[in-house]
């Protein structure tokens, strides 16, 4: 079974086809995947007005178009902060300038972190 | 037939079994297949002279072909013609860095041009189309289709500045200035302009052999940007203000289906996420000093801001190589030629488009109504689009991936296309690269003179109607 999968990918959102294509290319590294299989919850990222969510199921991660009902944690942004964060920008920068907002369980965003910045 | 034909190329280049010529039957188009009697692997100028004359005698047809990746059936055969297959005329006869001119065959493609030209390390580059990298050149010049230059030197006929052509009667004849003798091909000054006989007329009036193919110098640091837009009134004037601008090389809009596929969905639901970007702006930058780069950066940025003052809502500009790092699958994006294999390398294999050129200011308006055409009959809008010559007109086509073994599916494109082109048409688009049933609708709205005139051209050139027949709109 594929680590990263996409729900329902013919109406998946470019957020979310973006994302897939990023974390399927992140949890090809072993420490990485372990720390993805070892995670529950749901994360929403927004970029612009577009939503989509990232929910670990203890078996790897599935791309879900728009917001779930629960969450854990979320990363909002423009699309230009957020892609910044997975390509290496930092999330510290964007986070002062005001173009990125965290919500939720800080612990879970800070264990989901070197999966979701791992493209640096 | 295959005696005669083997007598100017030898038996291993004449094809006529079934299964071979099956292979030239169709292109990806919902287009009726037609098997030819025979095709010929033609290598020399002089071979596919002696093959004019054969079919001549023969009461056959030649329909010229080289990558077969035209989608508008205009490679497809008449009934008992000759396939000439150029695929081997494939030399690179002169590299003129200083006048800066290649000369090649109709069988030189992209890429082997562009690895010619590296290798001899000329700074020089040249505008590529859309098409994947094995695509003839020449067939799009004469075709009169149009590259990721087009923006700054427009439709590739005008990239030619003489042809080198086999008329149906067997002569030859250039046209341009190397048209007299010891004159270089440097362009298609100062006599009359012939060559424009042999371009847009779809390989009814000519042969072509050599083209002489314009090249353009190549800047030392290059730059292509995406800016997500959210509705096609604001991308495309967006469009427009940028090639406004006169500082890109390249500007062109793809509509959100066009990422999904890249992205590995190979036919996304034609209803988008509400929330999500429409459009994909891309803007090419080339230059030499960092400097002008960053000017060039501030003066897309301004144009942006202004643009949102008045409501416009756009997304600042990624570079090609940040989307690259998110999701690899856009590296087919990322440099020319680009092989957009989600078009013609999918388990549908079939692939259909309407095609025009037009008037920008049109754009939005035309889009947002082919779109829901679209919609309505369950395709996504794929729309591939980008101002040419400096604005004056701009291309916008339409992209369909479907079932190509599917008779029903094809029937349904085919009903798909046809409303398409009267939507288009009836606000003020023409199809380039026509195919024949839409020659068939479009035949009465030309005037009658031209269509006469250009009815006396294809006698003329072409006295016996062995050149591709049925493949000129008039």
């Amino acid at each position: 079974m594929d680590l990263v999968r996409l729900k329902q990918p013919k109406q998946q959102n470019v957020l979310g086809l973006l994302m897939h294509g990023y974390l399927s290319a992140a949890l090809r590294n072993p420490s990485l995947a372990d720390r993805a299989k070892g995670m529950q919850g749901n994360v929403w990222l927004r970029a612009g007005p577009m939503w989509t969510t990232l929910c670990f199921d203890g078996q790897g991660i599935v791309v879900v178009r728009g917001k779930t009902q629960e969450r854990k944690s979320a990363v909002e942004g423009d699309m230009g902060a957020l892609l910044g964060v997975v390509t290496g920008a930092g999330m510290v920068g964007p986070f002062l300038a005001g173009r990125i907002r965290i919500g939720g369980n800080p612990l879970f965003l800070l264990k989901m972190l070197p999966i979701l910045t791992s493209g640096d | 037939m295959r005696e005669r034909l083997e007598r100017i190329v030898g038996a291993d280049r004449v094809l006529t079994e079934q299964t071979a010529l099956t292979e030239y039957r169709d292109d990806y188009t919902e287009a009726d297949g037609q098997d030819p009697t025979a095709v010929v692997m033609i290598e020399t100028a002089d071979e596919l002279q002696q093959l004019v004359v054969a079919a001549h005698e023969l009461g056959a047809s030649i329909t010229p072909r080289v990558a077969n990746t035209n989608i508008g059936g205009i490679a497809i055969p008449a009934p008992g013609g000759i396939v000439a297959d150029l695929t081997r005329m494939n030399r690179i006869h002169e590299v003129d860095a200083d006048e800066m001119y290649a000369v090649i065959e109709p069988g030189v493609t992209q890429i082997q041009l562009k690895e010619h030209l590296e290798k001899l390390g000329v700074p020089l580059t040249f505008g590529f189309s859309l098409g994947p990298p094995h695509v003839s050149i020449l067939a799009n010049c004469v075709l009169d289709g149009l590259t990721n230059r087009s923006l700054k030197y427009g439709s590739m006929s005008q990239w030619i500045s003489g042809l080198e052509v086999i008329l149906g009667d067997g002569s030859m004849l250039k046209t341009g200035s190397w048209a007299m003798e010891g004159i270089p091909p440097f362009g298609r000054v100062p006599m009359p302009d012939l060559t424009g006989l042999f371009t847009a007329f779809q390989g009814t009036t000519g042969l072509v052999t050599k083209g002489v193919f314009q090249l353009w110098p190549k800047h030392r640091l290059e730059k292509r940007l995406f800016i997500l837009g959210y509705d096609s009134a604001s991308v495309f004037t967006a469009m427009q203000s940028l090639c406004w601008l006169e500082i890109c090389e390249d500007v062109g809009v793809l509509s959100w289906p066009n990422g999904k596929m890249m992205m590995g969905v190979p036919r996304p639901d034609p209803v988008p996420d509400p929330d999500e970007p429409k459009y994909f702006l891309y803007v090419d930058l080339a230059c030499d000093l960092p400097e002008q780069m960053a000017l060039k950066e501030r003066m897309i940025g301004t144009v942006l801001d202004e643009l949102r003052d008045q409501g416009a809502q756009f997304e600042a500009p990624l570079d090609v190589h940040t989307l690259l790092k998110v999701n690899p699958a856009m590296g087919v994006f990322a440099d020319f030629p680009v092989d957009l294999k989600y078009l013609y390398d999918h388990d549908g294999g079939g692939l259909s488009w309407m095609g025009t050129y037009g008037p920008i200011s049109r754009f939005a308006t035309c889009a947002d109504a082919c779109s829901a055409l679209m919609v309505e009959r369950g395709y996504p809008p794929a729309i591939v689009s980008r101002p040419m010559r400096g604005g004056h007109f701009g291309v916008l086509r339409f992209l369909v991936t479907f079932e190509h073994a599917d008779a029903g599916e094809r029937a349904r494109v085919r009903a798909l296309m046809r409303v398409l082109l009267d939507e288009v048409t009836g606000r003020g688009f023409a199809m380039y690269k026509t195919p024949d049933w839409a020659m068939d609708v479009l035949r009465e709205r030309i005037d009658p003179r031209m269509r006469q005139l250009v009815r006396e051209v294809k006698q003329l050139t072409d006295p016996h109607g062995i050149l591709n027949p049925g493949k000129l709109m008039m």
